[in-house]
C-alpha cells in the first residue's frame, strides 16, 4: 500500500515537473492546432519541461529563495499559469494562424502497430536489464547525486567545489580549502533535486535511475521523430523512421550509451543524447518551414544543453558547423536567399527574445562552471594522451555495433549518392555524422583533445538513422521496375535480390543487436555489498564529529561513491584511495596520501599524511585490506561486516 | 475518431509501459534495499568507536541465528558464550571486566557464526 502511494506521488511529480511546464510552453509558442503528432508533442513536452524547471530553479536560487517542495511546486504552477496566459493573449491577437507549409506526420495502421511493438520491446528489454541495475551502486551516479542531494538538503544551488589533500613546500600535508570543479554542470542535477523534493523520495534509491531511464526512452523517441522529419518528403519516410527506431530501440538496447549509461549514471551524456536530436529536429523544421518559432525552440534547447553537458554542447557546435557546410554546398545557387532567410529568422522577435533570455541567463543568473578558459583549454588542442588520439575503425565499429555500423556507412553512402535535392534534413544528417566520424577517428584534424571513445558514443544516433534509411532503401528499390522509377532515383534491383539482401541484413542486425543485449545483462551480485556500504555509512554518520576525517577505498568497495551522500561535508568527504593506476598517470600527477594511508599506513609518508590531514577513520573491504593495520598499536578495528571494515586511528 | 485513437494509442502504450516498468523497478529496488530481504550478512561493531567503552552490537541479516562470542584480553579469553539472534535483529552487549583495567591491553571481541568469524578490538 505504501509503495503504491509512493508511486502515485512519484508519477504525479513527473507529470508536474516533466510534462506540465512543457505542455504550457508548447501551447504558448505553437497554440493548440500546431501540426505535430502526439509522439512529437510528448517528446517536446518532456524536453521543454526539463528546461523550464531547470531555469526556474536557477532563478529561485539567484533571487535567494529556498529551493524546497513548496517553492518548487508554486514556481512551476506559476510558470504554467503565465504560459497559459501568454497563450490566451496570443490567441486573442490571432498569432496562431494555420501554417500552410508544414504538415503533421501521420502514421498508417500497420506503421502504428510497428511503432507500438518497437517501443514496447525497447522498454521491456531495458527493464529486464535494469532489474539488476536499478539499485544505486554506480560511481558516476553517486558523484552526481551528491550535488542533487546537496540542493535538497540546503535549499541552495550547489557550488561545485571540493577540498583536496595538498603538500606545502616544506613537505607538510594538509586539507586545502575547497577549490572550484569544472566537471559538473548544473543542468545535470537540478531536475533530480526537484523530483526528490516534490515526491519526497530520497536520492539513494530507484529515483535517479528511473528518471534517467525515462530520459533514455525519450531520447530514442527524439531520434525517431527526427528521422521522420528528415525523410518527411520521401513517400517511404515514415518507414525509415520506424527502421531507425529498430536500430536505436530494441537492438543494442543495453549497450552504451543506452541502458548501460542509465545504470552507469552517465548523466550528462544521457541528457545530451536526448537534447541533441531535439535541437537538430527544430533547426531542420525552422529552415524548411522558414519558421522563427521553430528556430527559437532550437536555440532554447541549445541553451538547455549548454547548461547540462559540455561535451554534448561541444559536439553539437561541430555538428552544426559541418551541417552549415553541407547546407551551403546544397543551396549554393541560392546562397543569398538562404542567408537573408537565416538573418531574418535570427532577428525575428521570437529568436531575439530567446537570445536575450540566453544572455541574461548566462551573464546574470548563472554561468555554467565549464565556461572558463582553463576548461575550454583542456578540450581544445593537440591530443595529450593516447586515449585521445582517435579510435581505429575497428574500435569505432565495436562501440557502435557491427550491424549498425555496416548499414550506417552504407546508408551514409546512399544519402551522399542521392543528395541531389536541396534538403536541409539530409544536410544536417550528413554534417552531424561526418563531424562525429572525424572527431572520433582523426581528432587532431579538428584540434579536439577529448577521450575518443566518449565521442564515439555520439555516432550511434545518426548511424541508426542512416542504417534505417539503408534498410528501407533496399526494400524500396526492389519495388521499382526501373532506376528512374525507383523512389531513390538511382537504381533498382530485382525483387528476389533485394529480398535476399534485406533478409540477411535483418537477421544480421537482430542477431548482433540482441546478442549484444544478452551479453550486457548484469547478475546483480553487488547489491548485498552495496547495502553493507550504506549501512556502515549510516553508522559512521551517527558516530563522527566535525573534526573527524574519513578515508575509504575505491578499488575494492562497492557503491563507495554514494558514501558522501550520508555526510554532506564536502564532495571529497570521505577521501578516497583511487584506482591504483591513477597514481601512476604522469599526465595528471596526484597526491599519494590517499594511497599510502591505506596501503602503507606505517610508512613515514603515511604518518605525515595522517598527522597533516587528521584522517582518523579508514573504511576498506576486509577481503583485501585490514591486515596491514593489525600490527599498528593506535589503530582500532571498530566495525566489521562481510564487505566493510572500519578502523579508527586513536591519537 | 479512428485516426485520433490510432495517433493516441502509441502515446498511451508508451506511458502505460513506462508506468508499469517504473513501478516494477521501484518494487524490486525496495526489496533490494532491505538489509534482510534475500540477504545473508551480519555485522559486529562498537557502540562508540571513539572512546574506551567496549560495549558492542551484533546485527544479524543472515540465515544463521546461532553465534559464538569470545572476548580476549591480550591472549586470555575472559568470556565465551553462545548467542541466539534472529534474522533482522540486533543485540547490544555490555562489556566490563576487572581484567580489562590498565593501559596498553588489546581487548578483542570475536564473534563466529556459520563458518564466518568477525572481530573488533580496541587497545586501551
Amino acid at each position: 500500500m505504501e509503495l503504491i502511494l509512493e508511486q502515485l506521488i512519484f508519477f504525479f511529480s513527473i507529470l508536474l515537473l516533466l510534462f506540465a511546464p512543457g505542455y504550457f510552453l508548447f501551447l504558448a509558442v505553437f497554440g493548440k492546432e500546431a501540426p505535430f503528432n502526439q509522439l512529437e508533442k510528448s517528446t517536446v513536452f518532456f524536453g521543454a519541461s526539463f528546461l523550464v524547471v531547470t531555469f526556474l530553479l536557477l532563478f529561485l536560487g539567484k533571487i535567494g529563495l529556498q529551493i524546497n517542495r513548496f517553492s518548487t511546486i508554486v514556481s512551476v504552477l506559476t510558470a504554467c499559469l503565465l504560459l497559459y496566459a501568454l497563450y490566451r493573449l496570443r490567441m486573442r491577437f490571432g498569432h496562431f494562424k494555420k501554417d500552410s507549409i508544414s504538415e503533421k506526420i501521420v502514421f498508417g495502421k500497420k506503421q502504428t502497430l510497428a511503432i507500438a511493438i518497437l517501443v514496447f520491446l525497447t522498454i521491456f528489454i531495458k527493464t529486464v536489464y535494469l532489474q539488476n541495475a536499478i539499485f544505486p551502486t554506480s560511481t558516476d551516479l553517486g558523484h552526481h547525486m551528491y550535488w542533487s542531494k546537496l540542493t535538497v538538503e540546503t535549499g541552495q544551488i550547489p557550488v561545485y567545489q571540493k577540498s583536496e589533500i595538498s603538500q606545502s613546500p616544506d613537505g607538510k600535508y594538509s586539507i586545502g580549502s575547497p577549490e572550484p570543479i569544472a566537471d559538473f554542470i548544473i543542468g545535470e542535477h537540478l531536475i533530480f533535486s526537484a523530483i526528490s523534493l516534490v515526491s519526497g523520495i530520497g536520492l539513494v534509491s530507484y529515483l535517479p535511475s528511473s528518471i534517467l531511464f525515462l530520459i533514455n526512452i525519450f531520447s530514442v523517441l527524439s531520434i525517431f521523430i527526427l528521422s521522420a522529419e528528415i525523410f518527411k518528403r520521401l513517400p517511404f519516410g515514415n518507414n525509415v523512421a520506424i527502421s531507425a527506431l529498430l536500430f536505436i530501440g530494441p537492438l543494442y538496447a543495453i549497450s552504451s550509451p543506452q541502458a548501460k549509461f542509465v545504470s552507469g549514471g552517465v548523466v550528462g551524456n544521457i541528457f545530451g543524447n536526448f537534447l541533441m536530436p531535439l535541437i537538430i529536429y527544430f533547426a531542420i523544421k525552422a529552415l524548411k518551414e522558414k519558421s522563427s518559432l521553430q528556430m527559437a525552440m532550437a536555440i532554447l534547447f541549445g541553451l538547455a544543453l549548454a547548461y547540462t553537458h559540455h561535451l554534448s554542447t561541444f559536439i553539437l557546435v561541430f555538428s552544426v558547423a559541418f551541417s552549415a557546410v553541407f547546407i551551403l554546398f546544397s543551396f549554393r545557387k541560392d546562397i543569398l536567399d538562404i542567408s537573408r532567410t537565416m538573418i531574418k529568422t535570427l532577428f525575428s522577435p521570437a529568436c531575439a527574445t530567446v537570445l536575450v533570455f540566453s544572455f541574461v541567463m548566462l551573464f546574470f543568473i548563472y554561468t555554467p562552471t565549464y565556461l572558463n578558459f582553463s576548461a575550454v583549454d583542456t578540450a581544445v588542442g593537440t591530443p595529450s594522451k593516447s586515449t585521445r588520439t582517435g579510435l581505429t575503425f575497428q574500435q569505432l565499429t565495436s562501440s557502435s555495433g557491427h550491424a549498425r555500423m555496416i548499414m550506417g556507412i552504407l546508408g551514409l553512402i546512399a544519402v551522399l549518392l542521392i543528395h541531389r535535392a536541396r534538403d536541409f534534413g539530409k544536410s544536417f544528417l550528413l554534417g552531424w555524422t561526418f563531424a562525429i566520424l572525424i572527431m572520433s577517428l582523426w581528432p587532431s584534424l579538428l584540434f579536439v583533445d577529448i577521450p575518443s571513445n566518449r565521442i564515439a558514443n555520439y555516432l550511434i544516433p545518426p548511424l541508426s538513422i542512416l542504417a534505417g534509411f539503408f534498410m528501407v532503401g533496399i526494400f524500396e528499390i526492389s519495388k521499382a521496375t526501373s532506376p528512374k522509377k525507383s523512389a531513390l532515383g538511382v537504381f533498382s534491383m530485382k525483387p528476389l535480390g533485394a529480398t535476399t539482401i534485406l533478409t540477411l541484413l535483418l537477421v544480421m542486425s537482430i542477431t548482433n543487436g540482441l546478442s549484444d543485449n544478452s551479453s550486457s545483462l548484469s547478475d546483480g551480485s553487488n547489491i548485498e555489498k552495496a547495502v553493507q556500504t550504506f549501512e556502515s555509512s549510516k553508522y559512521l554518520a551517527e558516530k563522527i564529529g566535525p573534526d573527524d576525517v574519513i578515508l575509504k577505498d575505491h578499488n575494492y568497495m562497492t557503491a563507495d561513491a554514494w558514501m558522501k551522500l550520508f555526510f554532506y561535508k564536502d564532495y571529497n568527504f570521505p577521501f578516497s584511495r583511487a584506482y591504483f593506476k591513477r597514481y601512476e598517470d604522469e599526465t595528471k600527477p596526484r597526491e599519494r596520501c590517499t594511497l599510502n594511508m591505506i596501503s602503507l599506513p606505517n610508512s613515514e609518508e603515511a604518518k605525515k599524511c595522517f598527522s597533516g590531514t587528521g584522517t582518523n577513520f579508514i573504511v576498506v573491504n576486509p577481503a583485501y585490506d585490514g591486515s596491514q593495520f593489525r600490527k599498528i598499536k593506535n589503530f582500532w578495528q571498530v566495525y566489521q561486516s562481510d564487505a566493510v571494515l572500519i578502523l579508527h586511528k586513536k591519537n | 475518431m479512428k485516426k485520433n485513437l490510432r495517433e493516441n494509442s502509441i502515446t498511451i502504450l508508451l506511458f502505460a509501459s513506462m508506468a508499469v516498468s517504473i513501478f516494477y523497478l521501484s518494487f524490486l529496488e525496495k526489496k533490494q534495499h532491505d538489509p534482510d530481504d534475500g540477504k545473508n550478512w551480519w555485522a559486529l561493531y562498537f557502540k562508540n568507536p571513539k572512546d574506551y567503552s567496549m560495549d558492542f552490537t551484533i546485527e544479524n541479516h543472515s540465515r544463521n541465528e546461532n553465534f559464538t562470542l569470545e572476548i580476549f584480553v591480550e591472549r586470555n579469553r575472559i568470556r565465551n558464550e553462545e548467542l541466539y539472534l534472529k534474522k533482522g535483529a540486533k543485540k547490544d552487549i555490555q562489556v566490563t571486566h576487572s581484567e580489562m583495567e590498565g593501559t596498553g591491553k588489546k581487548i578483542l571481541i570475536k564473534v563466529s557464526g556459520d563458518g564466518q568469524m568477525k572481530e573488533i578490538y580496541k587497545i586501551l
